[in-house]
């Protein structure tokens, strides 16, 4: 698996970037169209949330705009992984069906240009932080270990949803479904803290969570997480990967015959 | 590599190859299948190849032929790799490079030049590497500014130059090839299939190719393999494969694809005005020729000539040559290409039994062709002549690349079984007035 992925890294990395330019090449503002949409999400969520909802989170001084950032960023990035990866081989049928071009070398790229967006995003979003009176802190540097921990969390998932969706076409309706449940459920617009104490071990054990509580104690608050965010973070990883490794393997043979 | 001479191990090598593709009426019942392990069967099963075997050597051109439907194109794509036989192995030495389609993962926003530079990645080769071959794959393919207009632009036989000489130069060990080649003009055909022969023989490249056209097929390939149903029919030499697979076509043609076009007094129909032939070929047969093309006709169901066909039924094309001198026996070509240059219908008399045409001296020989619409789109198309010594591999006698323009009217009948093949029906001496 990783041995394809070496090979054709050239590759990914063309195909990912060129994605990120030609989605809105025909655009005027093209390429910034890539940071346009988050932005104007972001805005909205702000907007109902403070203004219209007034929510009073315990954000720990931090503006209420950085915080839904620090979640929304990283969250939006890894449903790209999931929702492409899941049509991933439907739209890279052209391809797989002419070329012996390994599978998972197509969610790599589709994973890849969500990163690339997610760093591009987040830098920006650190950068409007500082201006706002964010003051930096060196756990900021482990922020890139947890991005790139939930990104591969999306590579796993994208694996086994991108192979199951090739035979069962419904798993592409259901998965946007899940995946926009799944966002009001993990800690994304709402601190860890504002949860009810019953229901944490349940919040808990959303896959999301780990990732986002840890982005929120390094950026935000600027301290350690908690011993159990990490464990949590790679045991999802791991098992991701795994699962994902062994639904493709078990259904590669015949995923070229139905596209 | 030492030794790379030497070595004679095939380079392809397929063993009892099979393929089923398992048919659903709808995607729950496999898994219903799955949650009963198999027990409780909701599939077809549909068998595309069975017990395929076939192996070609370094320096060696393997033919691929066969009706369409037969299991060639699934064949290649198990051999390149991109598809997985149901059971049997594959084995292949080097590396494989499979042009099965034009424009196989270009992007059509980037430019020709970009586009070599990506689609040689996707294929898994180095950036370096290609950074090195880029000149030689832009000069072969020839395509003057074009090169740095985006690929959407380009009309299918740019394309296919691109693509040919992208595969061509990036120097796989094995080069698999679907029909993609008929595309091009004549010149770039011509310049490739000497690239290709090359490759082949020069430097002992494997090439597997599958074509429809068989004059090409009798040049390039040794050997040759004939799938029916999906089984091997024949497997032997180029000309001999050919040659069978031809007289089969004849014998198994379907009803009416080459009953002669029969006048009322019974006589084979010739179409009258002999001295008007129905395009100008003035120019087009190179002057002090022998033999001369005098006369190509579009003749309908009705045995008239007419300036149009109609897809609506089937008609014929008749050439007649004028020979000044006695020639050998003759071997007569027949080729319909698109206007993007696809050659879809090809007819050769060879295939014909009985003796081939042996002209005399002053004598015209006319020949005439069954075409079915069906499956040649409404449209203009080229028509192109060739006559050949019948024996051997002498120089062609006459080769015109433009003998006229064959233009059909009419609803588009699609017929995607359609083997481009061009019955000839009669082939008529007649002496000079």
């Amino acid at each position: 698996m990783s041995a394809a992925l070496i090979k054709y890294r050239g590759f990914i990395w063309k195909r990912a970037m060129l994605d990120l330019r030609v989605r809105y090449a025909t655009t005027d503002l093209g390429v910034l169209w890539n940071i346009l949409h988050p932005l104007a999400l972001i805005g909205t969520y702000t907007f109902v949330f403070s203004f219209i909802m007034g929510a009073r989170y315990p954000t720990e001084g931090v503006p209420y705009w950085v915080f839904i950032c620090a979640g929304l960023v990283p969250w939006m990035a890894f449903s790209d992984c999931v929702a492409s990866g899941t049509t991933c081989f439907q739209v890279s049928a052209p391809y797989l069906r002419k070329l012996p071009v390994p599978e998972e070398v197509f969610i790599a790229e589709r994973v890849l240009s969500a990163t690339i967006n997610l760093a591009l995003s987040f830098a920006v979003l650190i950068a409007l932080a500082m201006i706002a009176g964010q003051s930096p802190s060196w756990h900021w540097a482990l922020i890139p270990v947890v991005l790139l921990l939930l990104q591969t969390l999306g590579f796993g998932i994208g694996l086994g949803l991108g192979t199951i969706t090739t035979f069962f076409p419904d798993v592409q309706q259901i998965v946007p479904l899940v995946l926009r449940m799944a966002m009001w459920l993990a800690p994304v617009l709402y601190p860890m803290s504002a949860v009810p104490e019953k229901v944490h071990g349940v919040v808990r054990f959303h896959p999301g969570t780990p990732f986002l509580v840890a982005v929120h104690e390094l950026f935000l608050d600027g301290q350690m997480p908690p011993v159990w965010v990490w464990w949590a973070q790679g045991a999802w990883v791991i098992g991701a990967l795994v699962a994902g490794t062994l639904v493709l393997r078990a259904l590669r043979r015949e995923i070229r015959d139905v596209l | 590599m030492a030794g790379e001479h030497t070595d004679r191990a095939p380079a392809v090598v397929a063993r009892d190859v099979s393929k089923v593709f398992k048919l659903y009426d709808r995607p729950s019942g496999r898994l219903l299948e799955w949650m009963t392990l198999g027990r409780l069967r909701r599939h077809d099963a549909y068998q595309v190849l069975e017990d395929v075997s076939l192996e070609a050597a370094p320096g060696e051109c393997l033919g691929i032929i066969g009706r369409n439907g037969c299991g060639k194109s699934t064949l290649l794509r198990i051999l390149s790799g991109s598809l997985s036989p149901t059971s049997g192995s594959v084995s292949i030495r080097g590396r494989v490079f499979a042009l099965i389609e034009l424009s196989t993962g270009f992007n059509s926003t980037l430019t020709g030049a970009q586009n070599i530079g990506f689609a040689a990645q996707m294929l898994g080769m180095d950036k370096a590497y290609v950074r090195a071959k880029k000149d030689e794959i832009i000069d072969f393919a020839d395509l003057g500014r074009y090169i740095d207009r985006p690929l959407r632009e380009y009309s299918s036989g740019m394309r296919a130059r691109l693509s040919f000489s992208l595969f061509a130069f990036l120097e796989p060990d094995v080069l698999m090839i679907d029909e993609a080649f008929s595309v091009g003009d004549e010149a770039f055909q011509r310049k490739s299939y000497a690239l290709l022969e090359q490759m082949i023989k020069a430097e002992g490249r494997t090439v597997l190719f599958v074509s429809h056209a068989m004059h090409v097929m009798r040049r390039l390939c040794q050997r040759i393999v004939w799938l029916e149903d999906g089984g091997v029919r024949l497997f032997g030499a180029g000309e001999e494969v050919c040659d069978a697979y031809l007289q089969h076509m004849q014998r198994h043609a379907r009803p009416g694809d080459h009953a002669p076009a029969i006048g009322p007094s019974g006589v084979p129909l010739v179409p009258e005005p002999f001295a008007e032939p129905a395009y100008s070929l003035d120019g087009f047969t190179p002057t002090g020729a022998d033999p001369q093309l005098v006369g190509l006709w579009i003749v309908d169901i009705k045995a008239q000539v007419v300036p149009v066909a109609t897809s609506r039924a089937p008609f014929r094309l008749y050439a007649a040559f004028h020979f000044a001198r006695p020639a050998p026996a003759v071997r007569i070509v027949v080729c319909i290409h698109t206007q993007d240059e696809w050659l879809v219908a090809h007819g050769d008399t060879s295939v014909r039994e009985g003796a081939p045409p042996t002209p005399a001296g002053g004598s015209v020989i006319v020949t005439s062709w069954q075409v079915k619409p069906i499956g040649l789109a409404p449209g203009r198309y080229r028509v192109s002549v060739e006559v050949h010594p019948a024996q051997g591999e002498g120089e062609p006698l006459l080769v015109i690349d433009e003998a006229g323009v064959l233009e059909i009217e009419g609803p588009a009948v699609v017929d995607s079984v359609y083997d481009g093949f061009l019955p000839p029906g009669i082939v008529e001496h007649l002496d000079d007035q």
